[in-house]
Order: C-alpha cells, then sequence, then structure tokens
C-alpha cells in the first residue's frame, strides 16, 4: 500500500470559513493509506510547504495530496515543494475545495461534506500516481518575428539585443505598420516619424536581425525549441542587391501617380513600381504586378521606362518567389489590426460622401509626406466645420465588435488638436459615448484639447446625411437631452480596430485560439498576457487586443523577455503528461490522427501503428478518448486513476 | 401574466444600453416631439415611473432606434411591452377613447376600420363586392370570432366586459 | 400557377378600395392567383400590440391559421398588416411555449395554427416579376416619384432579413413602371401614423408627416408612390388636414395598374383625398403622344 500524506488549506478563511477544515481532517486520518494529515492557514506559504517537506521525509510518503484552490494557481508550486523534498512532482495531487466548493456553496455542512469526497477522490488518484520524468529538448537559439509594425520591430530589436539571431517576416514591402502612417502620437505629440524611422534602421542594420520583407510565412512545423518555418519572398521584380532606392524608375514608370496609394489609404497616388513611403525600410523599390503593364501585357510603350532609367541594372522581369527554411526555438506573433470598415455602418454614409474619412485616412491628410503633404485639405479646400464620431465599429454588437478600442478617444482627441492648430477657426465638435482617457497622461490631454476650444458633446451621432451638397449629422446631446443636428464640411470616422484577416492563415498554422473578440488569445488574462497556450509562441501588440502604442511596446518587451528566457537555456522539458501508443494493441486506424488539433500523431509505416510526438502533444486526451482499440494511454490521467477518483465521488 | 418592468428590460436587452443616444438621434418622433427614446430606457432602468410619461405613446413603432443601436436593446419592442405594461396598470395614453372605438369596431364588425356607405357604393362602381369577403361575411364565423375574442383580455381593456 | 392567399386589410378593402382593386388586377395580369378567406384585422400592431401582446398574438394566429390547410401563404398590400403577422409568426416559429399558448385559445374556437405558412409583403412577390411587369406595361409614365419605403417592410431587419439603410427594390420597380425615384431628404423615415400615434396623438402624427411631406415637396414629386395601404391613408389624409402640399398618392399595385393601361377610374384615384386630375392629365397627353 502507498503511503500518502494529506494537507488541507484554510486558504485564510476563504475555506475555512464554509468548510469546517478540522473535520476533513478528522474523516481523511481515518484513511488506512493516509499516513500523515494535516492543516494549516496558507499551505502555499513558506512555512505550509515546509511542512509538506517535512512529512515527505519523516513519514517515507509516496504521494502527496493538497487540498486548496485550483491547480491552475497552485499545482506548480507544490509540484516544486515534493521535489524539493525528493519525490517525483507527478505524485503530487490537489483537490479544489476553493472555487469547487468553499467558494460556491453557503450551507457549510454540506460544503464540508462535498470537501470530504473531494478529498477522498483525490486520495484515491493519489494512490495510483505513477512517477513521470520529462524528456529534455535541446533548444535553437533563434527565433521568428511576425508581421513588422512597432510591436514587432520592438520585440526583435530587444532579443537581437540579447544576443539571439531574429528572423523578422513583414508581409508589406516595408516594416513599420500602422504608425508608419501617424503624423503624432498621442498624448505627448511626438512626431511619429522621428521616434519609429530610427527603429525602422536599426532593424535593417542589426547583425542579428534578419529582414524579410514582402514575404509571407507558409508553413511551420514542430515545437517549442524547435520550429522549422519556411517563408515564401515574393518577386519584388527588383533585384534587392542592386537597388540603389534612387527612385527614378518610380518617377520615370509610365503610371506613376496613377495607381491609389495603398499606403495613403487611397488618397493619394503612386506608380506601378513604387516604395510605400519615402522612409520605409528597406529602401527599396517594388513592382506591383497587377498593375505594371510589362508584367501584365508583356508589353510596355516601346521598352519598360524603369528599366530604362535605372542606372544599376536592378529591374527584374523575370523575376520569382524564392522560399526560404530555417529553424527556430520561438515564435512571436505581431500581426497587428486592420482599421474597422467604414462602410459597414452605412448610416454614415461613408461610402457616399468623400468627405466622410476614416481616422486612418486623416492620418494621412496630417502626414507631411501624405497626398496634400501635410495640408489638411479636404477636397482642395480647408474644412470649417468638423465633426467627430465616436465608436465607429467599437462597442457594437450589430457589427460583432463589442469590445472598446482603446485609442479612437485618444487618437480623436489627437486630431482633433492637430486640426485646431493648423485650421484655428474650425468649429470642431467631438460626438462621443463615454471619454476614455487612461493612459499616462490622457486625461490631461483630453482637457487641453477642450481648452483649445474643442466641443465635447455627449451622445453618438445617430446618422449623418447629405442633402444639397452639404452633410449633415443628426445626434441626441444626452446631457442636454435634446436631439440636434450640425453642418460638417468633414466628418471623421472614429474607427475602431478589428482582427487582421492577414493573420488568420498564422493562426491557423501555429494553432492559436481566438478570444471572443476574434483577437488572438492569450495564455492567461492577467497573468500571461504575451504566452500562448502552445508553448513558445508569443504575442505582441495588437494582434492580441487593441492597445495603442505605449502598450505595445511594453507587450512587446514583455514578449521579447520571455523569448529570451526560452532561448537561454540548452534544453527544455516537455510536460511528460502526454499520449502514449500501446503498439501491441494498435490496430492503425488512425483515427486519432484525425482528430489531434496538434498533429502530433506520426504513422508508423513499417509497424502498421501510430505514434505520438512528445514534443508536439499537449495532452489533451482527444485521441485517447476515441481510439477504437483503447490503446492510447494518457500519462497521468490514465483509466485507473480517473475510475478510482470517480468512484469516491459517486 | 404582463411583465414586469425588470423583465422587459432582461427580455429587451435594456440592461445593455450605453446610453449613447443613438436611438433618440435616430427617432423621427423624437424630432417632433419630447420623446427621448434614450431616456425611456434609463428611466426604466433607474426604477422611475416611466410607464406614467406621456412620451411612452409618442413612438411610431418605425423601429429605427432598435435598428441602429449597437448594443442591441430592442428599444421598440421594449416601449411596446411599456405600453402594455401601462395599461395593465391603468395608465392610458391621451386620448383612450380612440383605440376603444377600434376595438369595438373590430369586435363588432371584424375590422378595426369598418366600411361605411359611401366607401360601399364605391366598391361597387369599381367592379368590387359591395362587401369583401371577410370574417364578418359569414355570420357564423363572425360569431366563432367574437367567442374567441371575449377569452382575451383585450375585450376587457378596451371596456367591452 | 402561383398562388396566394389574399390578405388585404381593413384599409385597402375599407376605406380605399382602389389598392384592393388594384392588386387584384394586377396579379391576374401577372397570373398570379389570389384566394380569399375569411379573414379578420390583422389586427393593428399600435393599437392591439401595445394594449394587450397576447391578445395581438392570438388573434394575428388565427389570420394566419386560415389558408392552412391549402398550404397558402397570406399576401399583404399593406405594411402595417406584413409587421403584425410577421412578427407574429416569426415569435411563435421561435417560442414553442408561445405557440402552444396561442392554439390554446384558437382550440376554443376549433382552430389551429402550426406554424406551416408564413406572410409575405407583395412587393416580395413581384419582385420575381420584373420581366413579366416590363412586358406588361403599356405606358411609359415618366414621372418622377418619391418612393415610400416605410417601416414595417424593413425593419426590425433582424426579423426582416432587409437591407433596412439602403434598400433599392422600389427604386428598381417603379422603374418598370418608366418612372424615377427622386431621392429626398430623409426618404426612408417613418410616415408618422404608426404605432397608435395616428390616432393617439394626432399632432405628433401630423407634424412628423409634415416635415415629410415638405421634403418630398422639395424634390419636386409628381407622386408619392408607397407599399402600405395605412401609409397611404396617412399621406393622403393628412395633406387634407395640412393644406400645404397637394402630391398625389398612388399605392405601388395603382401604379402599375396605370402602366397597364387601367384607366384611373378603376383603380378609384378619383376617390383619394388628394386629387389625381393633374397627374391623369399628363398621362391622356402621354398616351396621345404615344398613339
Ligand atoms: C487612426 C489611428 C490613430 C492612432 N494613433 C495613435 C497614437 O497617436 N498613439 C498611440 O499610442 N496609438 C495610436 N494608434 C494605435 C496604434 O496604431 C497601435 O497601437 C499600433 O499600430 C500597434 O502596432 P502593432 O505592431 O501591434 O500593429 P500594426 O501596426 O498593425 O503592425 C502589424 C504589422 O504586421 C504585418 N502583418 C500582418 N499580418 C502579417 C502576416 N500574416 N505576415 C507578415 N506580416 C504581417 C502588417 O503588415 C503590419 O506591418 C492609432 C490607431 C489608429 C487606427
Ligand atoms: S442606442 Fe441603444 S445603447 Fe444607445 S442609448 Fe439607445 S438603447 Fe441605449
Ligand atoms: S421606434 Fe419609436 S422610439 Fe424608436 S425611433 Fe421609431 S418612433 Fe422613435
Amino acid at each position: 500500500m502507498k503511503r500518502i500524506g494529506v494537507f488541507i488549506c484554510h486558504c485564510g478563511v476563504n475555506i475555512s470559513n464554509t468548510v469546517d477544515v478540522k473535520k476533513v481532517v478528522e474523516e481523511i486520518s481515518k484513511i488506512p493509506s493516509v499516513v500523515a494529515c494535516a492543516d494549516y492557514q496558507y499551505m502555499c506559504s513558506d512555512p505550509g510547504q515546509d511542512m509538506i517537506k517535512k512529512a515527505i521525509k519523516e513519514n517515507q510518503l509516496d504521494s502527496v495530496v493538497v487540498a486548496a484552490c485550483s491547480p491552475r494557481m497552485h499545482e506548480p508550486t507544490f509540484r516544486a515543494t515534493v521535489s524539493d523534498a525528493g519525490m517525483n512532482p507527478y505524485c503530487f495531487e490537489m483537490s479544489n475545495i476553493r472555487e469547487q466548493c468553499s467558494w460556491v456553496h453557503l450551507d457549510g455542512e454540506k460544503a464540508t461534506k462535498k470537501a470530504i469526497d473531494l478529498v477522498k477522490s483525490s486520495v484515491a488518484r493519489a494512490s495510483l500516481l505513477e512517477p513521470l520524468v520529462s524528456q529534455g529538448v535541446p533548444v535553437v537559439p533563434k527565433a521568428l518575428v511576425i508581421g513588422g509594425g512597432i510591436a514587432g520591430i520592438q520585440t526583435s530589436l530587444d532579443i537581437a539585443n540579447s544576443g539571439y539571431k531574429v528572423y523578422l517576416v513583414e508581409k508589406e514591402p516595408s516594416i513599420g505598420g500602422h504608425m508608419a502612417r501617424f503624423d503624432k502620437t498621442f498624448p505627448t505629440l511626438d512626431c511619429a516619424a522621428c521616434i519609429l524611422t530610427p527603429k525602422m534602421v536599426d532593424v535593417a542594420r542589426h547583425p542579428n536581425i534578419e529582414l524579410l520583407t514582402y514575404s509571407e510565412v507558409e508553413s511551420i512545423d514542430g515545437s517549442v525549441g524547435n520550429f522549422h518555418v519556411r517563408v515564401k519572398k515574393n518577386p519584388r521584380y527588383v533585384d534587392m542587391e542592386k537597388c540603389t532606392g534612387c527612385g527614378s524608375c518610380a518617377e520615370a514608370c509610365r503610371l506613376a501617380g496613377r495607381i491609389a496609394s495603398e499606403f495613403d489609404m487611397g488618397l493619394g497616388k503612386r506608380g506601378a513600381i513604387y516604395v510605400p513611403f519615402p522612409q520605409a525600410v528597406p529602401l527599396r523599390y517594388t513592382i506591383d504586378p497587377e498593375k505594371c503593364l510589362f508584367l501584365k501585357h508583356g508589353k510596355c510603350g516601346t521598352s519598360p521606362k524603369c528599366a530604362d532609367v535605372c542606372t544599376t541594372d536592378a529591374i527584374k522581369f523575370d523575376d520569382k518567389p524564392e522560399f526560404v527554411e530555417f529553424d527556430v526555438g520561438a515564435i512571436v506573433v505581431a500581426t497587428g489590426f486592420k482599421e474597422f470598415s467604414a462602410e459597414l455602418k452605412p448610416e454614415y454614409c461613408y461610402d457616399k460622401y468623400p468627405n466622410v474619412m476614416t481616422g486612418l485616412e486623416l492620418e494621412r491628410i496630417f502626414a507631411p509626406s501624405g497626398p496634400t503633404g501635410g495640408k489638411p485639405k479636404i477636397n482642395g479646400k480647408e474644412p470649417k466645420r468638423i465633426v467627430f464620431i465616436s465608436c465607429v465599429g467599437s462597442r457594437d454588437k450589430k457589427v460583432g465588435n463589442a469590445y472598446c478600442s482603446r485609442v479612437c478617444c485618444m487618437y480623436i482627441a489627437k486630431q482633433a488638436h492637430l486640426l485646431k492648430e493648423k485650421i484655428p477657426d474650425a468649429d470642431i465638435t467631438v460626438m462621443y459615448t463615454d471619454m476614455r482617457a487612461f493612459g499616462k497622461g490622457y486625461e490631461e490631454f483630453y482637457e487641453r484639447v477642450q481648452k483649445e476650444g474643442i466641443k465635447y458633446r455627449r451622445g453618438n451621432a445617430a446618422e449623418v446625411y447629405g442633402q444639397d451638397g452639404k452633410l449633415f449629422v443628426r445626434a441626441e446631446d444626452t446631457l442636454l437631452g435634446e436631439p440636434y443636428e450640425l453642418e460638417a464640411d468633414l466628418v471623421v470616422l472614429g474607427t475602431g480596430l478589428t482582427p487582421n484577416p492577414l493573420a488568420e492563415g498564422i493562426g491557423k498554422l501555429l494553432h492559436l485560439s481566438l478570444s471572443s473578440d476574434g483577437f488572438f488569445l492569450e495564455a492567461h488574462p492577467k497573468l500571461r498576457p504575451v504566452d500562448t497556450v502552445i508553448d513558445g509562441v508569443f504575442l505582441a501588440g495588437v494582434a492580441q487586443g487593441p492597445k495603442d502604442i505605449p502598450d505595445t511596446v511594453a507587450q512587446a518587451s514583455g514578449a521579447a523577455s520571455h523569448v529570451v528566457n526560452l532561448l537561454s537555456k540548452d534544453e527544455i522539458f516537455a510536460e511528460p503528461t502526454i499520449a502514449v501508443v500501446d503498439e501491441d494493441a494498435c490496430v492503425g486506424c488512425k483515427t486519432c490522427m484525425l482528430l489531434c488539433p496538434f498533429e502530433a500523431h506520426e504513422f508508423d509505416e513499417e509497424k502498421g501503428v501510430m505514434k505520438v510526438n512528445a514534443a508536439l502533444c499537449k495532452g489533451c486526451g482527444s485521441c485517447a478518448a476515441a481510439c477504437p482499440s483503447g490503446s492510447i494511454r494518457m500519462n497521468h490521467f490514465t483509466n485507473d486513476q480517473i475510475i478510482a477518483q470517480l468512484l469516491e465521488v459517486l | 401574466m404582463g411583465k414586469s418592468v425588470k423583465e422587459i428590460l432582461i427580455d429587451g436587452n435594456g440592461y445593455a444600453c450605453i446610453q449613447c443616444g443613438r436611438c433618440t438621434g435616430s427617432c423621427p418622433s423624437g424630432r417632433e416631439c419630447s420623446l427621448r427614446t434614450r431616456k425611456l430606457i434609463h428611466m426604466a432602468r433607474m426604477g422611475m415611473d416611466v410607464i406614467k410619461t406621456e412620451e411612452l405613446w409618442d413612438c411610431t413603432t418605425c423601429f429605427t432606434c432598435q435598428e441602429r443601436c449597437p448594443k442591441e436593446v430592442k428599444t421598440t419592442d421594449m416601449i411596446i411591452e411599456l405600453r402594455n405594461l401601462a395599461v395593465e396598470e391603468g395608465y392610458f395614453p391621451t386620448m383612450s377613447d380612440v383605440p376603444k372605438i377600434i376595438i369595438k369596431s373590430l369586435y363588432d364588425t371584424g375590422a378595426g376600420q369598418p366600411l361605411s356607405p359611401e366607401v360601399s357604393k364605391i366598391r361597387a362602381i369599381i367592379g368590387l363586392k359591395k362587401e369583401a369577403y371577410d370574417v364578418s361575411t359569414n355570420a357564423e364565423t363572425l360569431k366563432k370570432f367574437q367567442r374567441l375574442l371575449d377569452g382575451l383580455e383585450i375585450t376587457k381593456k378596451g371596456g367591452l366586459r | 400557377m402561383e398562388e396566394y392567399a389574399f390578405f388585404p386589410g381593413c384599409i385597402a378593402k375599407n376605406v380605399y378600395p382602389g389598392i384592393e382593386k388594384a392588386t387584384r388586377i394586377v396579379f391576374e395580369k401577372l397570373g398570379i392567383g389570389l384566394r380569399d378567406y375569411e379573414y379578420s384585422c390583422c389586427p393593428p400592431p399600435g393599437v392591439l400590440a401595445c394594449y394587450d401582446k397576447p391578445s395581438w398574438l392570438v388573434m394575428g394566429a388565427r389570420n394566419l391559421s386560415q389558408s392552412e390547410k391549402d398550404g397558402l401563404n397570406p399576401m399583404t398590400v399593406c405594411s402595417g398588416c406584413y409587421g403584425t403577422l410577421h412578427n407574429v409568426w416569426y415569435a411563435l416559429k421561435n417560442d414553442p411555449d408561445l405557440m402552444g399558448f396561442v392554439n390554446d385559445h384558437l382550440g376554443r374556437i376549433d382552430a389551429e395554427y402550426k406554424g406551416k405558412v408564413h406572410p409575405i409583403h407583395f412587393v416580395d412577390i413581384l419582385k420575381n416579376y420584373k420581366e413579366k411587369i416590363a412586358e406588361l406595361k403599356e405606358i411609359d409614365l415618366g414621372l418622377n416619384v418619391a418612393v415610400h419605403y416605410g417601416c414595417h417592410y424593413l425593419k426590425p431587419s433582424s426579423v426582416t432579413g432587409e437591407n433596412s439603410e439602403r434598400p433599392t427594390l422600389l427604386d428598381e420597380l417603379v422603374g418598370l413602371a418608366g418612372c424615377k425615384a427622386v431621392p429626398f431628404k430623409d426618404g426612408l423615415t417613418c410616415c408618422g401614423a404608426g404605432g397608435g400615434v395616428m390616432s393617439g396623438e394626432p399632432d405628433v402624427s401630423l407634424k412628423i408627416i409634415n416635415t415629410k411631406l415638405n421634403n418630398m415637396k422639395d424634390a419636386n414629386v409628381d407622386a408619392i408612390v408607397n407599399i402600405c395601404s395605412f401609409c397611404h391613408m396617412q399621406f393622403d389624409q393628412s395633406q387634407k388636414k395640412l393644406k400645404t402640399t397637394e402630391i398625389p398618392v398612388l399605392h405601388l399595385n395603382q401604379l402599375f395598374g396605370l402602366a397597364f393601361g387601367i384607366r384611373p377610374k378603376h383603380l378609384a384615384l378619383h376617390t383619394h383625398l388628394v386629387s389625381t386630375r393633374d397627374l391623369e392629365k399628363k398621362l391622356k397627353d402621354l398616351k396621345k403622344g404615344g398613339e
């Protein structure tokens, strides 16, 4: 018979207020295999842990049960405790008598009875637990960062500065993401380019960073410590080595100034050969194969003008996609967001009137390199009456976005300020639902813009309509309780941040879960905000949920420190609580292979049986439950263990 | 039988309201009178006497507010429910006799808008039957219809019972 | 032959019989069958649903049950009726308890509604007959019209499935009669009659329709085209009361009747309170020009 020790925690009064802990000790002590049983105020405290260690040694315990809070909270703590005392950590069992008992019941007597049953069932399981040993896997000391916005840039620099190699993959021709589109940033009104461009240049120059722009991740195999990555570099039709970024080609292009620029939200124009913006990194030109006359029709006038003018002979019409493969130990997903599609709120007539604009479009109007050279002109005229509408596509279940986008209140304040600065006699009204100025210096900024004369009227806009060439916005001033309407020369929609559809594929490749808002789900909303449930995969920036630049940068550095932490180990130990196939019983039906969400099953053609890749298996148990021949055993959750546990509570 | 204000709020998603005022701003009636849709929701949530307000009866049930609400608050549905409660509690709108006339006509003829002799003549002139074929054509059917109404609350509320 | 149960509703029967007549003619020409049933008032969403919702449900369900044995879906020419019947159908479809409650009452008069037939708005039938309508057209009416979509055909979109902010169907349909739908301010707002406001709060109701009529007038339209007898009544009667505008009011079926060459009198246009004489004259000239 196994020798088991049981320790019951009061959790201050969290448990003992409802559950009669002494009574539990009394009953559990009666179980023959329980050779030590005690209770304590805080089992997780140092004295509590010492108590367990001492008991293990004194009573030569085989297994330990702690009845306290959720294993999510303290299982790692107590596993370490028993390990310290020389016991295999998998011989530890936790019984949750807080969340599953004292917190959810009022009747003390019944709760005590339930607690006794719960602990008994844990004891039953503990007597069948077996020691398990984790297998070590060597770690490839390199990282992959997907997405080159401010999040990806910051993460890459932090990891690279710690001495590890980083592959930074960006889909667009340049890194920079959304921030590169802004002129100024709230609340300090820093010039975005002044703070971003140096970082972009650092990325390009860093000896530890390999920048793969205009590229896409094609596949990712393997697991934490050992991911194998394949990246497709899209053809730029310009030789990256030869191009000096002089721009003669773009000037010469027959289509120069005739194609809507994506970077300028379609407000500005570019040619078929272009850089998205003057400070692009890398400053190398790209030919748009969808537009280029030569690539589409095999003919561009008498000869392609770009090639004619290029002095370094960099134009390469026969360019082909290239594939690069490499191994990394960790991955950071920093794929950012997409601005809410304003046409999904037809009542604001974004698609009907050119002077109804989104926030991102207005950012380009402010930018010195933007379509108006930084002059606040809409259709060639300075707007005098301007209305901002907040929460467009945020806090809006009708369009499926229940969440607050967290940046719009503040970017509206910033934009209102910038407009007022450029057009001092402008009459600017912000129609808002609630004002959210939560960050450092934000409330002060909100006050400042009101002093500058921006009118804040509570109550969001109901609709925008055009009449006789004029534009009107209707709303209720909810503080006055009066409906009103304003004429406007410019209506700016405070469009929110939505999950980036470009990141969907990445999510699938990495088996990442999404939270209900559609952004990538972190491992724990409070305590593990940069981890995902997939070991070795981390999140940074808006990919995880709406946030401003300060929060993005903080999270990016957090993700980098987790990556560095991981890469600094020679070996990592995977949880041994995984599926194991009994080769003698397996009939090779492959049912498990279809079910496994982590693609951990590999078929051994020679033996005709299935194998589980220990590094990939997360121990979810889907395969074991489905295996028709019952040949899959879940380590630490064997049928015997589970049944013994169940029998005690039935 | 009827729902309480709280039940109406729960069923109508009223607790999701963020008082953004898009409903009032959309309301064609509120532009012409003192109806403030958002305020009705606020009053209901604050436990104020929303069912006594006359504005409750200014809504044309056009559903524009419900359509525009970003929080899926069923504003119009709730106004209809609140009116039911108001009637149950004895708070009738300003012209309470008009609905009574309609209900009586409905009971007597099956039509809320009864046929006048003049229109009957017009019907004949344009080649329609003098009286349309409906629930009142067959005396037996009309009696059955009235029996159905006898068992419904509306005849009591309309002062027929 | 495609066939429907014809639910004319009180207004089209008893106040504006021209709408009933126009509907019968247009549908006959299109080869769509209409069968009559022993219907009562829908009952009105404003007065009944707001006073006693359970009674409204039971009476609505009685109407729906009429054609169930023949498997014919009831067709309405009034969005008020449509609103009632459609909302009753929708509520019962999604709530077996409510269906049970309703059938307990219907059981008292040996009736039952199983939810097998559902109401349909006549424009949803016409939209499948665009080619046939174009074929049947004898006169290009050439009118500039204000189309009034009204509320309950479009909203709530969660129930109707319509695009309530940017509908286009009526603009297309009047086009088939050679008319142009002229945009006007607040084109989609309510006529102000519903919800018992026309009878209960007539001042408010008149203010709403007055604003609407003035917006239509500013757009210089020859006529108002509606798809709802109740809106039709509001447009016609309120102009008489307000005396600020005089825009002829046509139900869409009356418009198609005219385009199909039916004489205005047979559509009872002369019984409208707002004179349609100028309009008729215009059409006569057109006909002459065409011949
Ligand atoms: C109008 C507007 C104004 C704003 N103003 C401010 C401000 O003044 N101050 C402030 O603090 N915040 C502001 N913000 C918020 C700010 O934009 C974000 O906090 C910041 O951009 C987040 O950076 P990110 O790197 O997470 O995402 P992004 O900037 O979106 O970068 C993501 C990058 O990943 C790339 N990518 C996506 N998918 C893939 C893929 N599958 N493979 C490879 N690459 C991929 C994208 O191309 C992009 O370069 C504003 C937001 C808006 C909409
Ligand atoms: S629109 Fe909806 S959320 Fe906004 S105030 Fe009205 S009911 Fe509340
Ligand atoms: S449904 Fe009523 S409250 Fe809502 S917008 Fe229409 S009239 Fe106003």
